[in-house]
């Protein structure tokens, strides 16, 4: 879990510290941090993201089920909530 | 093991046989397509979907082309896929111990690497790892799933020249075999030659203190490759950013694939991931599949089941009494023939399965049921072995090493053979079928499909719950990771589907035809003799003596024996006996009641085993033997029970000792006995 202090309105006002999980279906965000966890950090990497990439959240499971998320023009993948949490990243200017 | 092509001890006398041999891995994403190459070009039959981590173990096969004149001998060896060089989980290990163990020289082994088009950039990140491992004389590429011919010859020519090697862009639907072939057999020749004038020098892998956990046999033979475990993971991760960062400079003016069938994947799952749809469109689609396999195989079941007692009655009045008649009407047309009559539904519930795994759906249920998963302590990576299990509890086991917690690994390993399986079909349609009435549910269910599906919940829901128990106590720990990739939808193919079921067919036939039919021999020996004395029989209507004869057979008095342990679950002896047989294999209980009621039906006025069933009565008591109480008793206990002696030495095998198996096969009785017990008094 991205250790933050701020509020989910601060952060979505001054664009940090957010993760994959703040995102709705359908926004689009720039990848900023793929987070510390080695295990998440390597099999992201092979899936082939890129800090710089473009993401798409598509679907959300409910209770905080899997996410599922577009990279690039056309791949796709999920993974769950609190493994999304540790993925930082960037709205859109 | 049904993809098993070839093992390895019959390839290594071969070996011996044999001057000119090249071995070729098959090394690539999961998913990316190997195994289906590897039966385009070996004519094997391993198993395929859409969805990754089906294949779990290597095999070996020989290029179909080999027996031609003038060629030389290929092998094959499908490998699991990976996603980079460093083992998350065990079938990951299998592929990076092949790989440092390749043969190195001149006559040594290569790589065909297989790159999936629709994730071109992430699959050639790991073939530029492979080629650096490796040396470019060492790998071959294509890239597969290129079906509407879209890499144009300026792309692939600019990949081969920044690769450094041939680059065969195909598709393993409808690219021709031959062309395939050719081009391996063609670039071996050119690889050979440019490997004997080289000299290897001995490479360096890092991989982390976890991967090495997967690798257990880790060892590499000439030392050609060594490893080195990198404390600071950091290492890894910036070789594969780096190789990253190439592959997008090598990709940049390369016009990628079409985006329809991403977009229309899209569409699709903006309905089956849909936070309110989602759930149940999963619950519609596996009630759709017992549903079916109800109603279409009710009237060919109803016809094969006709042919096989009227085929009993002819070969019963051509052949003169005595015991040779007892033994080809009662023993083996009355066992085997009972069991036969199943095959419908088996072939129906795999081409069905088929047709679920190939349109890349699977990878959604996982990601659907993953919340209810982890209530239970187990991982979305649990779910792909338990679907396995649907078919049958082996390969399911060993799917289950894509896991990479140990402990997740082992509580998925013994809850798996809770799910009900395609053996335990026969049983639960001869008894629904039989015994539940038939009528509609709310307008649109049927009581049977109901039935059927409530087995198939109650089987999974119980493995559950145990797997959680099991988690809370010798298993204890968090659940792993789950990132999965979702392939893109694509419309399965009957060809493939219709083999599958083809296939699964002729292995329940062979199994009928070989264990089913010996055992079945032995049943009716054990249930003939020994016979009573004349003086006994003398004054007994016929009715009698048959039933007098059972009884005192060998098998009538094991039942005997057993019938005041089963008598609470409200079973007689005879029921007995088919329970006793069943756990050698769970077909057997249908085989072993269809001798049984073979023998003691001497007036032959009922033809099946379904009829004979109903007309069964208690001589003691007069009343019926069987009701909806008994029925639902022995349908609980098939729930739950381990009736299956290939699962236990799966068991062994995948978890090294008696230990386990004698677990499972314990707490699996008891729950069966307890269910039985309950399921009979509640019903009463």
């Amino acid at each position: 879990m991205l250790i933050c202090c701020l509020t989910y309105q601060t952060r979505m006002i001054t664009n940090t510290c957010m993760t994959i999980t703040d995102l709705k279906s359908g926004q689009t965000a720039i990848l900023k941090n793929l987070g510390t966890d080695s295990s998440i950090h390597l099999k992201l990497l092979s899936l082939g993201l890129l800090p710089g990439d473009e993401i798409t959240l598509l679907n959300r499971v409910p209770f905080k089920g899997p996410l599922s998320i577009k990279h690039g023009k056309m791949n796709y993948f999920a993974l769950r909530h609190k493994e999304a949490s540790h993925i930082e990243i960037e709205l859109k200017a | 093991m049904n993809g098993q092509v070839n093992t390895e001890n019959s390839n290594q006398s071969r070996e011996a046989t044999s001057g000119h041999k090249s071995k070729v891995l098959l090394v690539g994403f999961p998913n990316a397509g190997k195994s289906t190459l590897f039966n385009l070009l070996t004519g094997g039959n391993r198993k395929i979907s859409n969805y990754s981590g089906i294949t779990v173990d290597s095999a070996v096969g020989d290029f179909a082309t080999n027996d031609a004149i003038g060629l030389n001998r290929v092998e094959l060896v499908d490998l699991p896929g990976i996603y980079n060089l460093n083992p998350s989980s065990q079938d990951e290990g299998v592929t990076l111990n092949s790989l440092i163990n390749m043969q190195q020289g001149p006559q040594g082994d290569l790589v065909l690497a297989v790159i999936d088009w629709h994730r071109l950039e992430s699959s050639l990140t790991l073939v530029v790892s492979l080629i650096d491992l490796l040396g470019t004389d060492k790998v071959l590429c294509v890239i597969n799933k290129d079906d509407e011919r879209e890499l144009s010859i300026e792309d692939r020519l600019s990949l081969e020249e920044q690769l450094g090697t041939k680059v065969l862009p195909i598709s393993a639907i409808n690219t021709d075999q031959s062309i395939i072939d050719h081009f391996i057999r063609e670039q071996l020749a050119i690889k050979k030659a440019a490997n004997s004038e080289t000299h290897s020098q001995q490479k360096i892998l890092n991989i982390s203190e976890g991967a090495l956990a997967h690798i257990p046999a880790l060892s590499s033979k000439d030392g050609y490759i060594q490893i080195h475990v990198a404390k600071d993971e950091s290492v890894i991760t910036d070789a594969i950013n780096k190789r990253h960062k190439i592959v997008r400079d090598i990709l940049s003016n390369v016009k990628g694939p079409d985006l329809g069938p991403s977009e229309l994947s899209e569409k699709i799952d903006k309905i089956a991931l849909n936070p309110f749809l989602g759930m149940p469109i999963f619950l519609g689609i596996f009630y759709f599949i017992f549903h079916s396999i109800y109603t279409w195989a009710g009237p060919i079941m109803d016809l094969s089941e006709e042919l096989v007692a009227k085929f009993g009655e002819v070969i019963g009045q051509t052949l003169p009494q005595g015991h040779i008649h007892g033994l080809i009407v009662d023993g083996i047309i009355g066992g085997v023939g009972g069991v036969v009559v199943f095959l419908p539904q088996i072939m129906i519930l795999f081409f069905l399965l088929s047709l679920l795994e190939q349109s890349g759906y699977i990878s959604r249920a996982a990601i659907i049921t993953d919340r209810f998963m982890s209530f239970f302590g187990l991982g979305g990576k649990a779910f792909l072995p338990y679907m396995s299990g649907f078919a049958c509890a082996i390969p399911g086991i060993m799917a289950a090493r894509t896991i990479p917690d140990h402990k997740e690994r082992m509580a998925t390993i013994l809850t798996l053979p809770l799910i009900t399986c395609s053996a335990r079909l026969p049983v639960y349609i001869l008894l629904i079928g039989t015994f539940v009435p038939d009528f509609s549910v709310w307008g649109i269910f049927n009581s049977r499909a109901l039935s059927f599906f409530f087995l198939y919940f109650l089987g999974s829901i119980m493995a559950l719950i145990i797997a959680k128990i099991l988690r809370l106590s010798f298993f204890k720990g968090k659940t792993g990771n789950f990132i999965i990739d979702l392939p893109h939808y694509q419309r399965p193919q009957f060809r493939i589907a219709l083999k599958q079921s083809w296939f699964k067919g002729k292995t329940f036939l062979r199994k009928a035809g070989t264990v089913i039919l010996g055992l079945s021999i032995v049943i009716w020996v054990l249930s003939t003799f020994p016979t009573p004395s004349q003086q006994d029989l003398a004054g007994k209507t016929q009715q009698q003596q048959a039933s007098m004869s059972l009884e005192y057979s060998a098998l009538g008095r094991m039942g005997k024996t057993i019938e005041p342990i089963i008598e609470p679950l409200g079973m007689d002896w005879k029921i007995g006996v088919g329970l006793l047989v069943s756990f050698g294999a769970r077909e057997l209980f249908v085989s072993a009641l269809g001798t049984i009621y073979s023998l003691g039906d001497v007036d032959e006025e009922s033809d099946t085993l379904r009829e004979r069933m109903k007309d069964e009565v208690n001589p003691r008591t007069g009343n019926k033997v069987y009701s909806l109480a008994t029925a639902w008793s022995i349908l609980i206990f098939f729930v739950f029970s381990l009736q299956c002696t290939s699962t236990l030495a799966i068991l062994k095998k995948e978890t090294g000792g008696w230990k386990y198996p004698i677990i499972g096969f314990s707490y699996m009785l008891a729950l069966a006995y307890v269910g039985s017990f309950v399921a009979y008094r509640l019903l009463l």
